[in-house]
């Protein structure tokens, strides 16, 4: 690698030497003429093109609604090179020596028509993305969408499956996702952006995130394309939807976490745990942490995932204030960071049994917490 | 437990940013390949028009369209790469003001590297497609400007690619629109401005690269060339231009073939009574507009033979254009032997036009269209 960039860069500069060897043997005003024109080009660019862009780009985004923004992006750019090609021969300024070969369109209706074209063009996208046309284009994509979700099903590991089932099951009285658009009015769009987010969930947590494409998501959903953008804006949208649908799964298989007040409660909860994960498949990988650990270093989500592990933590916490206030714990007890401390060995349980194929090792982490956590036992 | 940022991730290399690597590389490296097809066949048109022996040993006179192919590549791939350094950029525009401003030696270093490249880029572009519609705005000369600006952008592309090589091979590595792209709050997704890259492509190639694809003629609104012209063929240089009207048309017109040994005189008349030979061959303008077409008229190697010239010796083209950089030509000898090499008297079945060469003109294979001598007054043998 450093020997390809090395041979690279002395090229390079050989190859540009050259070139200046070349204009070395231009007359000085040429040379200034030249370099007036080359610095016109960048201060243009630098100075007047980018920031105009940049400030469209703004303006759009303040005021276009962002389903269509991506078509209102393509068109700019389409427009602009237009615009850009059209400088040189829109007003025929080159035509002369009664050469009429040259130059020898109607410019301004071709550069016009174009422009209509690319406008023409924007107008029936933005009308097949509005509500009206999504719902008729989804309900006839996503008639192939379900006819073909049975090969998509086929790739689940049977493990998965049965971890999925159980969350459903579990989860099943729990709120949709809270990410994207917002939820939809009608019963049949929830139902539809449920089984989007949870066809996704499914495959990323099979396969991962990066390695799921949008076509399996919809293939596995039967939702047409044009019913996914409607309620997402793109991938990262619905990996949003995603990481607070796996926090749902995660709450919802362990419910006695909401009803910790003493450590017959926290028993309660290790308990839920172990025998989730001693079920046929287990131990599980956990839906959270397994996001988690693929898109760790994605700053577009870490705050999301942040946010989910805190919710996680903060039920915990909420218990062990409880036990505070009962005067269960003592008082230089910090519930916050013992319940991320409990959370962080369950986490690291959960892999370690999974990796392991053996739920010892989750028993031991958290029977290990546990303890610590009596350390504040309230002397009686 | 809290998200932070790290302390040493920059801004651009958030994936999840559309102004971030993934895209930008992506559209560089289809830039660069337009870039390097047009470093590439450019430096054939400049080879052919400045001609160097090693280089006239290679260059064949088959397949006979070869120069409308790697000419058209030229004009379009530089169209093409019109939207594409648009685009890239605005991309990377906010590097622009990235702390340090000027920073050491190697940061400055790298910043010339971005300002030579840039600059010669948007020099090259810019020039070339102002030629291309004739519209000598700049304040010099074009070829020679052109030519040698054209070495600053291919050793500033391969510095840059070589300073970047890493960051690169690590953004293409990156799926760019089927990753969780975060969206920035306002601006568009990277696959908008994937999508808007290509499709600009798409756009300016179809909108102008009709002048050198005859069945695209009618969609090409942007193009200089219609593709019409008298007898159906584009003209770049009229008779009126260059000046010739009297002499060619003048009844005293003969054109002289000259060897060692022997001069000879051909009127008008006296061509028309030599053995004729059609052949379909197309004419390429530098521009990169081009057009096929049937010429008719006299094979040069019989008129070579007709003043005992040998076939390996190249032959000197002169028009009766007065003294300039293109009235005068020399056709190397595998040119000039070759079978399709005419000295055409009709075009597309009529008598050539005055604006097309009258009284007759060279067309051979595979040549730059201002080295295919018109209105020519004398063919000189020359000895090796």
């Amino acid at each position: 690698m450093t020997t390809v960039r090395t041979v690279a860069i002395l090229a390079g500069l050989a190859v540009g030497c050259y070139g200046a060897v070349l204009l070395a043997g231009f007359p000085t005003e040429t040379l200034v003429r030249m370099g007036i024109w080359a610095a016109a080009g960048v201060a243009i660019q630098d100075l007047v093109f980018a920031p105009a862009s940049t400030a469209l780009v703004h303006v759009v985004g303040a005021t276009v609604p962002r389903p269509w923004r991506s078509a209102v992006a393509v068109a700019a750019m389409l427009s602009v090179t237009v615009a850009l090609l059209a400088i040189p021969v829109y007003n025929r300024s080159g035509s002369g020596f009664g050469n009429t070969t040259v130059l020898d369109r109607d410019y301004h209706a071709g550069f016009w028509l174009l422009q209509a074209g690319i406008g023409g063009t924007l107008i029936i996208v933005l009308a097949a993305r509005s509500r009206c046309g999504t719902e008729l284009f989804g309900r006839t994509l996503g008639r192939f969408g379900i006819l073909s979700s049975a090969a998509a099903g086929r790739r689940r590991q049977a493990d998965s499956a049965t971890y999925n089932d159980r969350m459903a099951r579990a989860s099943a009285a729990q709120q949709p996702a809270r990410a994207g658009k917002g939820l939809p009015s009608t019963r049949r769009g929830r139902q539809t952006r449920a089984a989007i987010i949870e066809a996704a969930a499914t495959l990323m947590y099979d396969n991962g995130v990066h390695a799921t494409s949008l076509e399996e998501v919809l293939t596995a959903s039967g939702a047409g394309k044009s019913q996914l953008y409607h309620y997402f804006d793109d991938k990262a949208d619905l990996v949003q939807a995603v990481i607070a649908r796996q926090l749902d799964r995660v709450l919802a298989s362990q419910p006695s976490l909401n009803h910790i007040d003493s450590f017959a409660g926290i028993e309660a909860w290790v308990t839920e745990i172990l025998d989730l994960h001693s079920a046929p498949g287990g131990p599980f990988a956990c839906p959270l942490g397994t996001v988690a650990a693929e898109l760790k270093n994605d700053d577009a989500f870490r705050p999301s995932l942040a946010a989910a592990f805190r919710q996680w933590e903060g039920r915990l916490a909420r218990g062990l204030v409880t036990m505070q206030e009962r005067g269960e714990l003592v008082r230089r007890a910090d519930p916050a960071a013992l319940a991320t401390m409990t959370i962080a060995a369950l986490q690291g349980g959960m892999l370690l049994a999974r990796v392991h194929g053996d739920v010892s090792p989750l028993r031991d982490a958290l029977a290990a917490a546990v303890a610590h956590l009596r350390m504040y036992v309230t002397a009686q | 437990m809290t998200a932070r940022n790290t302390p040493h991730g920059p801004a651009n290399n958030n994936p999840g940013a559309v102004r971030g690597a993934a895209v930008t590389a992506r559209i560089g490296l289809v830039l660069g390949i337009c870039l390097t097809l047009c470093f590439l066949t450019g430096l054939i048109s400049h080879l052919l028009q400045h001609p160097q022996p090693w280089f006239l040993t290679l260059w064949p006179t088959r397949p006979v369209w070869l120069y409308r192919l790697t000419q058209g590549v030229h004009v379009a791939a530089g169209i093409a790469a019109i939207p594409l350094v648009v685009i890239k950029l605005w991309l990377v525009w906010p590097k622009l003001f990235q702390r340090p401003l000027l920073g050491g030696l190697i940061r400055q270093l790298e910043r010339g590297s971005i300002l030579v490249l840039v600059g010669s880029t948007l020099f090259e572009l810019s020039t070339g497609l102002l030629n291309i519609a004739q519209w000598y705005v700049f304040p010099f000369f074009f070829t020679t400007a052109h030519y040698a600006v054209a070495w600053l952008v291919a050793g500033a592309v391969l510095v840059h690619v070589g300073v970047k090589l890493v960051v690169i091979r690590d953004a293409l590595g990156q799926p760019s629109a089927e990753v969780p792209a975060g969206t920035p709050p306002t601006g568009p997704t990277r696959r908008a401005v994937l999508l808007g890259a290509w499709s600009a492509v798409a756009l300016a190639t179809v909108a102008t690269v009709g002048q050198s694809v005859p069945w695209l003629r009618s969609v090409s609104v942007l193009a200089p060339r219609s593709g019409r012209g008298p007898q159906g063929v584009p003209v770049n240089r009229t008779a009126h231009a260059a000046g010739v009207l009297a002499a060619a048309t003048s009844a005293d017109y003969r054109l002289t073939v000259v060897s060692a040994t022997t001069t000879r005189q051909f009127s008008v008349a006296e061509l028309q009574a030599l053995p004729q030979v059609t052949r379909s061959l197309p004419i390429a303008c530098v521009e990169g507009w081009s057009a096929e077409a049937q010429w008719t008229g006299v094979l040069l190697a019989d008129l070579v033979a007709s003043v005992g010239g040998q076939p390996h010796s190249d032959v000197r083209m002169i028009s009766l254009e007065p003294p300039g950089p293109y009235s005068r030509t020399v056709l190397p000898a595998r040119h000039a032997r070759d079978s399709a090499t005419l000295i055409a008297l009709e075009l597309n079945g009529t008598e050539l036009d005055l604006d097309h060469g009258y009284p007759c003109r060279l067309i051979a294979p595979s040549r730059p269209g201002v080295l295919q001598t018109k209105w020519l007054s004398r063919i000189e043998v020359l000895e090796s």
